[in-house]
Formats: structure tokens, C-alpha cells, sequence
């Protein structure tokens, strides 16, 4: 195999990463070709040396998907961040300790907000549900008093807006679920 | 040689070879092919995880000959690693080469 074939074929297998670091690897390969080659060895035994490309491509690929499949969890807007600092300079790589401390404000501040904006539509849809309750107990006792027509129209008015607000309160109590998870497991991430 | 063992070491042994200087990426994969078979390709891969997770900075120097070189720098988080690894590693063989019935590393210490 020659250098050419060789960095083909690893070219070829990195295709799930991103542009930018395919060509940075590519870079590292292309190094060891020219130190290797001036230290008097030919592309073949290079290549030899190197190993197959696409078991090497699949190191690469493999480690990228533990990386996602860890940050994908909790925010995606860490996560992304992160990897674009990855991409950007290679000499500046924050420790890790600053990255999972921002990290956690980030989540905790995002976690509070989410908890405020709950709590108030709790607060917003209690009296919603009551209000629509007693729009319907009024329709029937005014069964006897007005036409058919009103006393059908404020009884599908109530009943459309405790549903609505009830509806509404189940949604937020299963996305506060959720977020309790992720808080649980930001939590255990970062200790 | 079993593929498993050697995995599982390859990050010790960059690490460990940091520790002693900043080396390039061709200088890690000579210096680890020549004591331990290995494809030289599969140090790469690990040298880009490492160096993601933080435990190296990158910089890069322009040679005389060839062409610029991309350096690789322990941080304090790669040295605790270092550290670390070395010392499960230790404990590690011991046990096993207690178990096997071998002369342990310390037994090698004491007798060099």
C-alpha cells in the first residue's frame, strides 16, 4: 500500500467527523509519513507499521460516539459548546475542572428558570381549572333560566377550559419529570 | 501478544513518556513500537482522546528539517492521571503476578 492508498482509505472511514478534525488527523498521519520516510523507511513498511486504516479510522469514530453518547444526556447546549472549543485551538483546552464547573452553573441556572416558569404556570392554571369548574356548575343551574343555546355554550366553555388547564398542568408535571432526571444525573456527572 | 492488554496500557505509557518531556506525535509511536509490537497507527487516536479530555496541551514549533512539529505538553490534570494509572498499574501486577506465581515488581526492585 502506498502513502496515497493509505491515507484514502483512512480518509474514507473518518466520514461521520467533521471536516475540520478529518483533516487534523489527517495531518497526524501525514507527519508520521514524512518523519518515517526520513528516517529511511519506504510508504510499504509505513504502512505496515501504522496498521489497517480502518481499524485506526475506527478508533477515532468510536471514541466520538462515547463522547456524544455522554453528552447528549444532559444539555445540548454544553455539549455543543464544548465541542466547538475542541475544534478551535488545540493549544488552548480548558481543564476540565472550569468546564464542568461552568458546566453546572449553566445547568443550574437553566434548571431554576425551568423551575420558576413550572411553578408559575401551576400557579396561572389551579385557578384557570376552578374558574372553568364553576363556569359549568353555573350553566346547569341556569338550566331553567336562559335558552338551550347559552346555557349549552357556557357549560362547553367551562368544561374546554378546566380540560385545557388540567391538560396543561399533566404536560408541565411530566416535563418536570424529566427535568429532575437530568438534574439527578448532571449531579452525579459533575461529582 | 494479547490486543486487550496492550489497549489498556497504551495510555499509561504515553502518559508516562510525557511525564519525562514534551514529545511529538512520530516520537510517542517510535518510542512505544519499539519496546511494545504494536501498530503505530492506534497511538493517534489515543493522543486526539487524551488530548480532548484534557490531559495534554498542543503546541506547535517549526523544525529545520521536516515540517512543523505538533508538540505534546502534560497538564496538571495528564501529570494526576500519570499518577494515578501508575499506581493502579503497580498494585495491579502485583496482584496478578502474585496470583500466577512470578516475582513481583517490588521483588524486582529490591533485587536490581
Amino acid at each position: 500500500m502506498t502513502k496515497t492508498e493509505y491515507l484514502n482509505e483512512l480518509k474514507k472511514n473518518l466520514s461521520p467527523l467533521s471536516e475540520t478534525e478529518r483533516l487534523d488527523i489527517l495531518a497526524d498521519f501525514e507527519e508520521h509519513f514524512t518523519y518515517a520516510l526520513s528516517n529511511g523507511k519506504t510508504e510499504e513498511e509505513i504502512c505496515n507499521d501504522l496498521g489497517d486504516p480502518k481499524e485506526n479510522a475506527e478508533q477515532y469514530v468510536n471514541s466520538l460516539e462515547n463522547k456524544q453518547a455522554e453528552e447528549v444526556s444532559v444539555i445540548p447546549v454544553a455539549a455543543k459548546e464544548k465541542q466547538n472549543e475542541a475544534h478551535t485551538i488545540p493549544n488552548n483546552i480548558p481543564s476540565q475542572n472550569s468546564n464542568n464547573s461552568t458546566k453546572a452553573a449553566l445547568f443550574l441556572t437553566g434548571f431554576i428558570i425551568a423551575l420558576m416558569f413550572a411553578i408559575s404556570i401551576y400557579m396561572s392554571c389551579v385557578p384557570t381549572a376552578a374558574g372553568g369548574l364553576i363556569l359549568i356548575v353555573l350553566g346547569f343551574s341556569l338550566i331553567p333560566l336562559f335558552n338551550w343555546q347559552l346555557v349549552c355554550l357556557i357549560i362547553s366553555a367551562g368544561a374546554l377550559i378546566t380540560s385545557a388547564s388540567i391538560l396543561f398542568m399533566l404536560l408541565i408535571t411530566w416535563l418536570c419529570k424529566y427535568l429532575f432526571k437530568g438534574y439527578k444525573k448532571n449531579n452525579s456527572e459533575v461529582n | 501478544m494479547n490486543i486487550q492488554y496492550k489497549k489498556g496500557v497504551l495510555e499509561l505509557c504515553v502518559l508516562s513518556l510525557l511525564k519525562q518531556g514534551d514529545k511529538y506525535g512520530y516520537e510517542l509511536a517510535e518510542a512505544i513500537s519499539r519496546e511494545i509490537p504494536v501498530a503505530e497507527g492506534t497511538i493517534y487516536p489515543i493522543l486526539r482522546r487524551l488530548r480532548n479530555e484534557g490531559y495534554f496541551d498542543v503546541y506547535i514549533t517549526d523544525s529545520a528539517e521536516g515540517p512543523p512539529r505538533k508538540y505534546y505538553r502534560l497538564t496538571q490534570k495528564g501529570k494526576d492521571s500519570q499518577k494515578e494509572q501508575y499506581d493502579e498499574w503497580m498494585n495491579f501486577t502485583n496482584q496478578v503476578i502474585r496470583l500466577i506465581g512470578g516475582a513481583t515488581n517490588d521483588q524486582n526492585r529490591v533485587s536490581e
